[in-house]
């Protein structure tokens, strides 16, 4: 009788379509078997911005991602916005992503899209989580495959073709052991396209930070290399070019390289400086084209206990923040979680030594754009 | 346009599919878009004929476009929608799957954003863990992949099939 019912009229294409937009990535990506048109449909970009715009509205298109303790594995925590008590559960994991290789979080995601390198053969490879497609990105050129490379990179999207770029940083200096590594020359790389194109000295030193992405462009706390000036660098992925952007005065009084993170906050440029005893600042460039940084948070971790100071400020400490869909804050350092919610000035710690599987982590979108031809 | 408070007042007629008529109020109507597009233009005099609707759906429809004509507050203060309307919603929607489809229909037909998009979930909650062969069942959809064809596609990612 109800088959009976559905048959006598079929529904509208674009109603088919809202319905399986609701769905998880798992079920769309089955369904792509159901029949030629339905393939077309679920692979078509309208399908994926109709996906992406449904998910973002319910709230659930955010997971955490980090690697296996052995670096061999891609995990998936699905995480509770709503309850910072509740930890992080494994939801997913890619066995293997590098091939039997120990990978590393190379570049902050972009878009649902993950940058990992591996160490021991100097490659990187993309991933997209989601859709657990892999692809291996070309060596670097020959001149740059001859310096230090400390893989670090940057993914991004051009703001006018919409291509997913990478930037990779090399420095001639070599690896020491005592300095912390800048760098000062760079190639670009276009996914989908042949090879990397050296873009040649920049006038910057960049720091070994992760960048952020906003406004079209990947941006580095750096050093100016005509003023020895601490600043920040913003390299526009469209025109291939780097520029110096304000900076905040947090910056003026800095010796060295502190310890600052450049983040993205709802499109926002902000600095999150951890420092020495007080805690974290967080300031966010309100107007990008007017360069008005305002302090926004001031987080005192003294508060609640000695932060791991001697961890937090030698130089293998890996700081990562990130910042959660509704704008909570959360950064690790060495076997500690915190998450700070600005709304109420509420701070957490979390001890994640028995679980360090998301010890280097970072945020990821659910996404369904394709590395490889479906 | 007309005061609240004389919509409130003001009636009008829809007819179903199946010939009966149902008096509803202006503010109910209206969550129809095409209704509402109909009574901006003035051609609501007498009654609206509703060529794809039966009588057992407008009953249903018009019972969720009550309701929420009736909420006064359908958004929190932080924009989402308040939990009462919330769980009334889920309630209304848990019906069997052919009065559900119905419903989705006549949602579309009838343009009523929120209850398309309540159905649609639903339908999605259902599909969501069906093998692909139950997917063509429930669908009216003729395969029309080979078997090699349809073999290559599920070979590129096993992990979907487990």
């Amino acid at each position: 009788m109800e088959t009976i019912t559905m048959k006598r009229k079929s529904l509208p294409e674009d109603v088919v379509m809202l319905i399986l937009a609701q769905l998880p990535v798992k079920s769309i990506m089955r369904f792509r078997c159901v029949s030629k048109q339905w393939h077309s449909l679920l692979c078509s970009s309208y399908f994926r911005d109709l996906h992406r715009s449904i998910q973002d509205a319910k709230g659930n298109r955010h997971f955490l991602i980090s690697l296996s303790h052995d670096r061999l594995d891609l995990c998936l925590h699905a995480i509770s916005e709503d309850n910072d008590d509740k930890r992080p559960t494994l939801v997913g994991r890619i066995t293997n992503v590098a091939g039997g290789h120990k990978a590393r979080l190379a570049a902050p995601p972009c878009e649902g899209l993950v940058c990992l390198s591996v160490d021991e053969q100097q490659s990187v490879i993309v991933c997209n989580p989601t859709t657990r497609e892999v692809v291996c990105i070309p060596d670097a050129t020959p001149h740059h495959s001859k310096l230090f490379d400390g893989s670090l990179l940057g993914l991004g999207v051009d703001s006018v073709t919409k291509e997913h770029k990478l930037v990779r940083l090399f420095t001639r200096e070599g690896p020491d052991s005592l300095a912390l590594p800048t760098f000062e020359e760079c190639e670009v790389y276009t996914l989908g396209s042949a090879g990397w194109r050296p873009l040649g000295e920049i006038p910057y030193l960049l720091s070994w930070r992760s960048p952020a992405l906003v406004n079209g462009a990947l941006h580095w706390i750096a050093c100016a290399i005509n003023s020895g000036w601490l600043c920040i660098a913003a390299f526009d992925l469209h025109e291939e070019r780097f520029r110096p952007i304000s900076h905040p005065s947090c910056f003026k009084n800095s010796l060295g390289w502190p310890i600052m993170e450049l983040l993205e906050m709802g499109g926002r440029l902000c600095v999150m400086h951890h420092w020495r005893v007080t805690g974290v600042e967080i300031w966010v460039l309100e107007g990008y084209e007017e360069g008005t940084w305002v302090k926004k948070h001031s987080i005192n971790i003294h508060s609640i206990e000695r932060y791991h100071l001697n961890e937090l400020f030698t130089h293998d400490t890996h700081l990562s923040t990130i910042i959660t869909a509704n704008a909570r804050f959360c950064w690790l350092s060495t076997y500690l979680l915190y998450t700070y919610d600005p709304t109420t000035g509420t701070l957490r710690r979390f001890d994640v030594q028995s679980a360090n599987d998301y010890k280097y982590c970072n945020l990821c979108t659910m996404s369904l754009i394709p590395l490889v031809d479906n | 346009m007309m005061s609240l408070a004389a919509q409130k007042e003001k009636k009008i007629v829809l007819r179903s599919s199946d010939g009966e008529e149902f008096e509803v109020e202006v503010a109910t109507a209206r969550q129809s878009k095409m209704i509402s597009n109909m009574i901006n233009d003035g051609c609501v005099e007498g009654s609206i004929p509703l060529f794809n609707v039966d009588a057992r759906t407008l009953a249903k429809v018009i019972e969720y476009c009550r309701r929420h004509a009736g909420a006064t507050r359908i958004l929190d203060e932080y924009d989402n929608p308040n939990e009462e309307i919330k769980s009334w919603d889920a309630t209304y929607i848990d019906v069997h799957q052919t009065i559900l489809y119905d419903i989705l229909q006549a949602a579309d037909y009838l343009e009523i954003k929120d209850l398309l998009d309540l159905a649609c979930e639903q339908v999605a909650n259902i599909i969501r863990g069906k093998h692909v062969e139950e997917i063509r069942n429930t669908f009216n959809i003729k395969n029309d992949f080979t078997v090699e064809e349809e073999k290559e596609i599920r070979k590129q990612h096993p992990w979907l099939f487990e």
